[in-house]
């Protein structure tokens, strides 16, 4: 396990990203590489939110929004990745992570460019090359739900050529990607209980209502306040997008819907859940 | 009747999609509307690096270019710029690709326009042998990394008679432009404007080295150019061909790669040039580079309303200060603008004339959080406390921030418009950016004759 207070080998970066604060720690001897690695992770975070924050009027995801019946429009190779991950784990998870419905929960329904949320209309995304197409207008993309988690894939991507093979990233608490052959101490933090865990090569993301409280919306009722039957669901996979996509679905699952999702990638999955009515984690 | 689903069927690998998102790529997706092909435009590219990137997709929602030829004397990224080129667009042809400039302005003998996005001290040169090779240009800033590049630039394309936009992007920026014409020289809404401000500070975190990813990884070795191609292209080594930007001769440092941008606002809003500059700065962490990490400058101007003076900054060791913005502060209001609409914000002196009126018309916004006015102006309106009146621009540009200035350069090719920022007037506003450095150098304020800043 590795182990995080007084390890020499161990740089941790710090940087404000996508209204959260993203921290590196490179178990990495050379500390010019480490210093040059983290730059470029930086650099590269400031380019993704470039394109993917709704917050930026002029971002890739801004215009989609903004698109009228008809029209398309050829948007960034990283917006695109995001987009077919996105469809990834909407596919995964049955239809129960939607980017196109996190807008519904916006201030008045509207984004920050005036755009106004719907859970009508459709938009098409071109697999073979960074095209995004509006059918019929209404729906608003917000990657909240897979922003982070698809920005530490990248991320992990930039240390790997810097032959960085061993780190913990985490974009804020609820996202984070373990590179490497040791395993790395987390502790999935419940209201009263807490429950170890380790981390080895793999993603962990954590969803809840204590926080952020109603932030999810379900794709059958958009409309309506979700019954929730868990506070909190962390879902460990194999990457940081997946993860974060799979937490926010399970957090509108029912027990039943959870048994059945988390016994079909039960090789591909871990997931642990805080029942409403407890206060402590179980594994499903 | 809404359906309740009580248990989901979780397949593995399935393509069933919920509702909103559809994949497949009908008839209907008609970006970048195909143009005769009599009437594109065909671009070539010399530079394939970081800022190509952010130029190609500046440039990918602009109809009629034909996507013809790449430069770069790294193999893989003009490998890569021609493979990205090819799938975004479907193209069933692949843009020729050359290690060379010269080869290619040579072969390709029907290149309408060039686009060059090389280090800075490769700007003068390609942009030259693009215009004498008959072709328009628009090359990114700074033109040169020596004042006399720059010159050579104006006098090539005024000799060749093609076009030459320099790539200050912020001249066709909708905000910029309103800013300028609109609020300040039509409805004068800052009164006289006696300072300016301006900075860029970037996060040590961010200024690192770069390309030490590809230089220390033995198997990455052989996409990288060798040391003869190297020297052929006049760098000393791969260090130098990653971070050209720390090398003095071949850059004009941070207060050319960042401040050039900002200082380009104040000569354009002031609409004339400095009268002097005075600078100071400094290599206090990144002691082992050329240039400066940090530069401090104060322009003075005489104005046609009177004097100004501008404070500008660049800073490479934080973040510190609120990120990157010029301000235009006036006896009556202040215009902070900024490429990035967040750090775009408007203040009323409070002795100023009341802005209602232009909130009235819709020349500018009121900020959500504003005072109520009183019913009428004969009492105090007596209400809880609130923040001040908060204005902003009623508008905003949501297009990657290249794509107007892309945009006006490939119009005036086409004879429907005039370049923003042709190369004459590009120089004009950098020509005074050449002296900070000495001037910090010297630790002299530099009085500007018109042999620091004329063609």
């Amino acid at each position: 396990m590795m182990q995080l207070q007084d390890n020499p080998g161990l740089r941790t970066f710090s940087v404000e990203a996508m209204h959260t604060t993203f921290t590196l720690r490179l178990d990495c001897a050379d500390e010019k590489r480490a210093q040059e690695a983290a730059s470029a992770c930086f650099n590269q975070l400031d380019a993704i939110e470039a394109h993917i924050s709704r917050f930026r009027i002029d971002s890739d995801i801004t215009r989609i929004n903004l698109l009228e019946k008809g029209k398309s429009l050829l948007v960034s190779e990283t917006t695109h990745a995001c987009l077919l991950q996105a469809f990834e784990a909407q596919a995964m998870t049955a239809g129960l992570f939607d980017v196109t419905l996190g807008a519904l929960t916006w201030p008045d329904g509207h984004g920050d460019d005036g755009a106004r949320a719907s859970d009508a209309g459709q938009l098409e995304v071109d697999p073979t090359r960074p095209l995004v197409g509006c059918v019929e207008p209404g729906r608003q993309i917000d990657l909240g739900g897979i922003g982070k988690g698809f920005a530490l894939d990248q991320l992990s991507r930039t240390l790997t050529s810097y032959q960085i093979d061993s780190a913990l990233l985490c974009a804020g608490a609820s996202s984070i990607l373990a590179l490497g052959p040791h395993g790395w101490p987390i502790t999935l933090s419940g209201d009263e209980e807490n429950v170890p865990f380790e981390l080895k090569a793999r993603a962990l993301s954590a969803s809840g209502i204590g926080i952020q409280g109603a932030h999810v919306v379900h794709p059958d009722s958009p409309s309506e306040e979700p019954i929730y039957s868990f506070k909190r669901v962390w879902l460990a996979a194999s990457n940081a997008a997946l993860a974060d996509a799979g937490a926010t679905a399970c957090l509108l699952m029912s027990d039943d819907e959870i048994e059945a999702f988390a016994d079909t990638y039960q090789n591909e999955m871990t997931i642990y859940a805080e029942d409403i009515d407890s206060t402590e984690a179980r594994r499903v | 009747m809404k359906q309740t689903v009580t248990r989901r069927n979780f397949i593995k690998g399935s393509t069933a999609v919920g509702t909103g998102l559809i994949l497949g790529a009908p008839s209907i997706l008609s970006a970048a509307a195909k143009q005769a092909a009599s009437d594109e435009i065909r671009v070539g590219f010399i530079g394939c690096g970081k800022q190509h990137e952010v130029l190609f997709n500046a440039m990918k929602n602009i109809p009629g270019l034909r996507y013809t030829a790449v430069c770069d004397i790294m193999k893989d990224r003009v490998g890569g710029a021609a493979s990205r080129m090819k799938s975004t667009f479907k193209l069933d042809y692949i843009p020729t690709r050359y290690i060379d400039a010269e080869d290619m302005l040579t072969k390709e003998k029907d290149l309408d326009a060039v686009v060059v996005a090389t280090p800075d001290f490769w700007h003068a040169p390609h942009t030259i042998m693009a215009l004498e090779a008959g072709c328009h240009v628009y090359c990114e800033k700074m033109m040169s990394n020596t004042i006399d590049g720059a010159r050579e630039m104006v006098r090539a394309s005024e000799r060749t008679g093609k076009l030459c936009q320099i790539g200050h992007q912020r001249r066709s920026n909708p905000r910029y432009l309103y800013a300028l014409k609109e609020l300040i020289q039509r409805h004068k809404i800052c009164g006289q404007i006696v300072n300016a401000n301006g900075q860029w500070n970037r996060a040590v975190a961010s200024s690192r080295d770069i390309g030490g990813d590809l230089m220390n990884d033995p198997k990455k070795r052989r996409i990288l150019p060798r040391d003869s191609v190297l020297k052929k292209y006049g760098f000393k080594d791969l260090h130098q061909f990653f971070n050209w930007r720390f090398y003095r001769d071949l850059s004009g440092g941070p207060i050319s790669d960042l401040g050039a941008h900002q200082i380009d606002i104040f000569n354009w809003f002031f609409g004339s040039q400095p009268k002097s500059v005075m600078a100071s700065g400094g290599r206090n962490y990144f002691k082992e580079r050329e240039h400066f990490d940090n530069v401090m400058c104060i322009f003075e101007y005489d104005t046609p309303e009177g004097g100004a003076r501008a404070f500008y900054q660049v800073l490479t060791t934080t973040s510190s200060g609120g990120g990157y913005f010029e301000s235009f502060m006036g006896t009556e209001g202040t215009i902070e603008i900024s490429e990035r609409a967040a750090f775009t914000n408007l203040f009323r002196e409070n002795s100023a004339p009341s802005w209602d009126p232009l909130v009235a018309r819709g020349f500018i916004k009121k900020g959500a959080g504003t005072a109520p006015a009183a019913a009428d102006s004969s009492a105090i309106a007596a209400y809880e406390s609130a923040p001040p009146d908060k204005f902003m621009l009623p508008g905003d540009l949501n297009k990657p921030p290249h794509q107007p200035h892309l945009e006006n350069f490939f119009a005036s090719v086409r004879g429907e418009a005039k370049l923003n920022c042709d190369a004459r007037h590009a120089f004009e506003s950098e020509a005074p950016i050449y002296w900070v450095n000495p001037s910090a150098l010297a630790n002299q304020t530099i009085t500007f004759t018109e042999e620091h800043l004329s063609v």
